[in-house]
């Protein structure tokens, strides 16, 4: 086995990892700010049982429209939940094997343009 | 594994479960090449680095010093020795007065742990490490090409993260068996 080495390939593998994370981040993102919204749902639907009671008004639908909005909203975020994990399983090899590869071709001498650099790193240490 | 191979080379259409196939192989080798690489010494080999022991405690022992260390003082007043210096001293006086004695012991506790036990001697395990690791070579590159036939087929098949980077970056002529 020769020690050549295929710098496209290595384009390739560096660009895969990069997309595969660029994914997983956005997915990350829209968990989060679902996540945002669901803990903003939440202080409004507490305000509200406060203003309620403080008034001594009988609930008029208020809570229960916001209950629905805030479990319609975790079912969201259960499934981006779900996504956010799957696209993790496909990033994180991707990233592992493009760091592992560039490292060889550093070791090896070869320059590697900057765009070679996975700079983001893994995706799956953000907020958890 | 031949078979395994040369379907690769022939192989019109790759499918992810074919290169699933030679993924589990790759993992029963690293598997076997872990337990090649921990494989014991043969007795004899150990019995002989436990002499080497021996003697080497004996060359480090400084006897005198030892006894010029009781020059002075009372019987209530001994001299102290670190842990390690006591040790390496207590063996040197086992092996000055008897070596054989302790040897044969050795022995046969060494006996009773190689007992159905499988070990190598070092060329041995250099000889079986460097076939495994051909092998696996061999299977890394099969792998390399399928997933490479998959994607010129338009099907992508994602790369073990624990791939050979020499594989992953070699050119197309290179993988060749």
């Amino acid at each position: 086995m020769t020690n050549r080495i295929d710098t496209d390939r290595l384009t390739h593998i560096t660009e895969r990892a990069t997309m595969l994370q660029a994914q997983t981040r956005g997915v990350y993102e829209t968990l989060r700010e679902v996540q945002d919204q669901i803990r903003l749902l939440v202080r409004q639907r507490q305000a509200t049982a406060m203003q309620l009671e403080d008034l001594r008004i009988k609930d008029t639908g208020d809570l229960e429209r916001q209950d629905a909005r805030i479990e319609a909203l975790r079912r969201v975020a259960a499934e981006r939940e779900k996504q956010h994990a799957a696209a993790l399983e496909k990033s994180t090899p991707a990233y592992r094997l493009a760091e592992r590869c560039l490292a060889y071709a550093r070791e090896r001498g070869v320059k590697l343009p900057t765009e070679h650099h996975l700079a983001t790193g893994l995706i799956g240490a953000i907020g958890q | 594994m031949k078979k395994l191979l040369s379907a690769f080379k022939s192989a019109p259409a790759i499918s992810a479960a074919d290169v699933e196939t030679v993924r589990e192989r790759i993992v029963a080798l690293t598997e076997e090449r872990a337990r090649i690489e921990a494989l014991p010494r043969p007795p004899e080999e150990t019995l002989e680095r436990l002499e080497a022991f021996l003697d080497e405690c004996v060359d480090r022992a400084d006897l005198s010093y030892f006894t010029g260390k009781f020059r002075w003082g009372t019987a209530s007043s001994l001299p102290v020795l670190n842990a390690e210096g006591g040790a390496i001293l207590a063996l040197a006086l086992i092996s000055y007065c008897c070596r054989d004695v302790v040897m044969s012991r050795l022995g046969e506790i060494v006996a009773d742990q190689f007992e159905g036990k499988q070990f190598a001697t070092a060329e041995e395990q250099a000889r079986l490490l460097a076939e495994a690791d051909a092998e696996i070579l061999q299977l890394s590159k099969a792998e390399e090409r399928a997933i490479r036939a998959a994607e010129a087929a338009g099907v992508s098949i994602a790369r073990r993260e624990d791939a050979m980077p020499a594989v992953v970056l070699s050119f197309d002529e290179d993988l060749a068996a």
